[in-house]
């Protein structure tokens, strides 16, 4: 007994040592000098990062074996304390924030910011990441949202320009403003129930009228509405724009791979507990379906690299949320085998979306530093103008190709296999078209941005660049001060390459492996998808084929988007940032459409 | 009744400061008094059972609730912190652009280099 109660407490490690990581930090800034200092930010940084694995792995056995170790901190009387619960999907979404959050650290420390004021908010951040999965408690997952979100405020802030600060203003205020919708929904449930902990509100809804019921459900989209928000799902990712294109890349990396995915995850937990959860589920499959599809017609007008990258996370997860919400009502009971799949498809695309994106934002953060040029028109010849910034292999090059493939869901690369397994379990849903019309205008997008690393300069774009961009892209000649691409820096790209090459190989392993991890979500329920079972196949005709035609389709976008008139028909909408109005107006037909289902 | 309906409108009012009100103080007002309606809400809500402190010791009935005021201490220290960095986003902001319209200052801000 004693001996599994200390098993149990390793559950608190992932949360703990990026804590205890961050307070090193604060000490050395208190005491040492700064060589002191900087070498005590790089011990935090592995320990932080790397340490959690530790206990990670001594308790995969357990949770394999279906067990979920729980405990409730500081020795406080269940349903008093705080409950925290290592399951398969906190096992799978910390192992996914701390593997990204790694690279994400590896490169920050090449290209800066890298202070140890960074790197302590850089270690809360994780540690409210993997808390936020752990917890079953409402008002705690309250608290690692709030730590989570200003977490970000302050990391996007980090780039220390203007945009940022305003980016970063901006996130606060619609995020904040919308929590306090979280906390309300709180209110009502504590009023319902008089219980805070998932287990005991499960418990008193699958008994109570059917008034109490529709005041959960009404609860529920109250706490829905944040979570959806911090997920970016269309109509409530207004604000995701500024803060990604205006973060530092590192921070635009972990936004777009963690921090999307963590409150989404931790929503699917939340919907278990409803019994209204399916048919909430259901419209934020359909958001997000349709979410990825408007968000990838709006990448294409883009001219700015790395808005166009924030709007494609938009649209990867749109794919997620479509997977994730349609999951919860057949993991309610009516189909728990494809619940089950569901999610696994679900988060093996959050984890390959974490990896590509981050890989894409990236390299092109690499390209966009040494070019001193935001404007995917006006960068030209990008492979050779990091050859002269130290990249001579063509690093940066090959990796952005192995990123842009991954995400055009081509064949062997990571993308392909997870988009694929969405596909295949989405096949018969209604939303399945939606989601095929943006994998076509993804592959426009990235022909389309693609350009900025072979192309080379013409007579037309050279004098454009002359009279339109004069000041920066004289940088480019680098004649005088050009940044030199530092070893974290080429290594962090190549790291998530190769891991999106490994990803697409070996995605049958990791959705078998999917299964077992999350099977013990299923409560009570002997194991519905036994390991005898094969993943789908990928590689047969039919899908190779329909894989292969989305190319010529995709040119043709993206000739007619790149063309003069294109160009000229989109600036107006390529350049609009949404203000204040426009997204608490997406808030207001969210509330509307959730409070319709119900 | 009364005093819930008191709230939804001092909620209003914030939730007006944060979306309608161009200038980045006000709208950390707005956000400021909308995290009071809210702190007020849970405070009233603990209340409506009892009327004593909760301070356990012989003698002491008809207490209030006190979860809600609990975790009321901790929303309010959430909120400071959200007051604050606000606060000092804004002073960044107007050193950057030299205004304290949001609009404005998204104006001005250029691509951020």
């Amino acid at each position: 007994m004693d001996i599994k109660m200390d098993i149990s407490i390793l559950a608190l490690l992932p949360t703990l040592l990026p804590l205890f990581a961050g307070a090193l930090i604060l000490i050395a800034k208190a005491f040492l000098n700064e060589k002191a200092q900087d070498r005590t930010t790089e011990l935090a940084g592995i320990i932080g990062l790397l340490l959690p694995w530790i206990p990670m792995m001594l308790l995969l056995p357990r949770i394999l074996a279906g067990e979920s170790p729980t405990l409730v901190i500081g020795g406080w009387s269940y349903g008093t304390g705080i409950f925290f619960k290592f399951d398969g999907l906190a096992w799978a979404l910390n192992a996914l924030t701390l593997l990204l959050c790694a690279g994400a650290w590896v490169y920050s420390r090449s290209s800066g910011p890298r202070g140890p004021v960074f790197t302590i908010m850089f270690l809360i951040q994780v540690a409210s990441c993997c808390a936020a999965m752990s917890t079953l408690d409402v008002f705690n997952l309250f608290v690692c949202m709030e730590v989570m979100g200003m977490t970000s405020y302050v990391l996007i802030a980090q780039a220390k320009t203007p945009g940022s600060y305003v980016a970063s203003f901006t996130y606060l205020m619609s995020s904040a403003a919308t929590m306090l919708l979280f906390l309300i929904g709180v209110y009502g449930l504590y009023r319902l129930t008089g219980a805070l902990d998932y287990n005991a509100i499960q418990q008193f809804l699958s008994q109570c009228s059917v008034e109490e019921s529709r005041f959960a459900s009404l609860c529920a989209i109250c706490m829905i509405i944040p979570i959806v928000l911090r997920a970016a799902i269309m109509p409530l990712s207004g604000w995701l724009l500024l803060a990604h294109s205006q973060a530092p890349h590192s921070i635009s990396a972990v936004l777009s791979g963690v921090l999307l995915k963590v409150p989404l995850f931790a929503l699917v937990r939340l919907l278990l507990i409803f019994p209204s959860g399916g048919t909430l589920g259901l419209a934020i499959s359909f958001a997000g379906a349709l979410g990825a599809l408007l968000a990838v017609l709006l990448a294409l007008v883009q001219s700015d690299a790395k808005r166009l990258l924030a709007y494609h996370s938009i649209s990867q997860t749109g794919y997620v949320a479509a997977a994730l919400g349609a999951a919860i009502a057949p993991l309610q009971g009516s189909n728990p085998g494809l619940g089950l799949v569901l999610l696994v498809a679900a988060y093996l695309h959050a984890l390959g979306h974490g990896i590509f994106k981050g890989l894409l934002f990236l390299s092109v953060g690499n390209l966009m530093d040494v070019a001193k040029q935001r404007n995917v028109y006006l960068i030209q010849g990008g492979v050779s103008v990091l050859k002269r910034s130290g990249d001579s292999l063509g690093l940066t090059g090959f990796s952005f190709a192995v990123g842009a493939l991954s995400i055009a869901a081509m064949p062997p690369f990571i993308g392909f296999a997870t988009k694929g397994y969405i596909s295949k379990f989405l096949a018969e849903n209604h939303l399945y078209g939606l989601l095929a019309a943006a994998s076509v205008l993804t592959v426009a997008s990235f022909i389309k941005l693609s350009r900025i690393f072979v192309s080379f300069p013409s007579s037309s774009s050279a004098q454009k660049t002359e009279s339109n961009q004069e000041a920066p892209m004289r940088k480019t000649s680098l004649d005088d001060d050009h940044p030199h691409l530092g070893s974290g820096r080429l290594s962090s790209v190549v790291g998530l390459a190769l891991l999106c090459i490994a990803g697409g190989l070996l995605a049958p392993q990791l959705f078998r492996f999917g299964i077992l991890l999350f099977d013990s979500l299923l409560q009570g329920s002997p194991s519905l998808y036994p390991l005898s079972v094969r993943p789908p196949e990928l590689f047969v005709l039919n899908d190779l084929t329909q894989t292969a035609l989305t190319i010529p389709a995709g040119l043709i976008i993206s000739l007619l988007i790149s063309s003069k008139t294109g160009q000229r028909l989109t600036h107006g909408i390529s350049g609009h940032i949404a203000s204040f109005e426009t997204i608490f107006l997406g808030m207001g037909v969210a509330l509307i459409a959730l409070a319709i289902q119900i | 009744m009364t005093a819930r309906i008191l709230m939804a409108g001092i909620f209003l009012v914030g939730m007006w400061g944060v979306v309608a009100d161009k200038n980045m103080m006000r709208k950390v007002f707005g956000l400021t008094i909308i995290t009071s309606a809210v702190v007020l809400l849970f405070v009233v809500e603990g209340g409506s059972v009892g009327t004593a402190a909760p301070i356990m010791e012989a003698g002491v009935y008809n207490i209030v609730d006190p979860v809600p005021q609990a975790l009321m201490l901790t929303a309010i220290v959430i909120g400071v912190c959200v007051t604050a960095l606000a606060l000092a986003l804004v002073c960044r902001i107007y050193a950057a652009t030299g205004t304290l319209d949001i609009e404005e200052a998204a104006k001005r801000m250029g691509d951020g280099h």
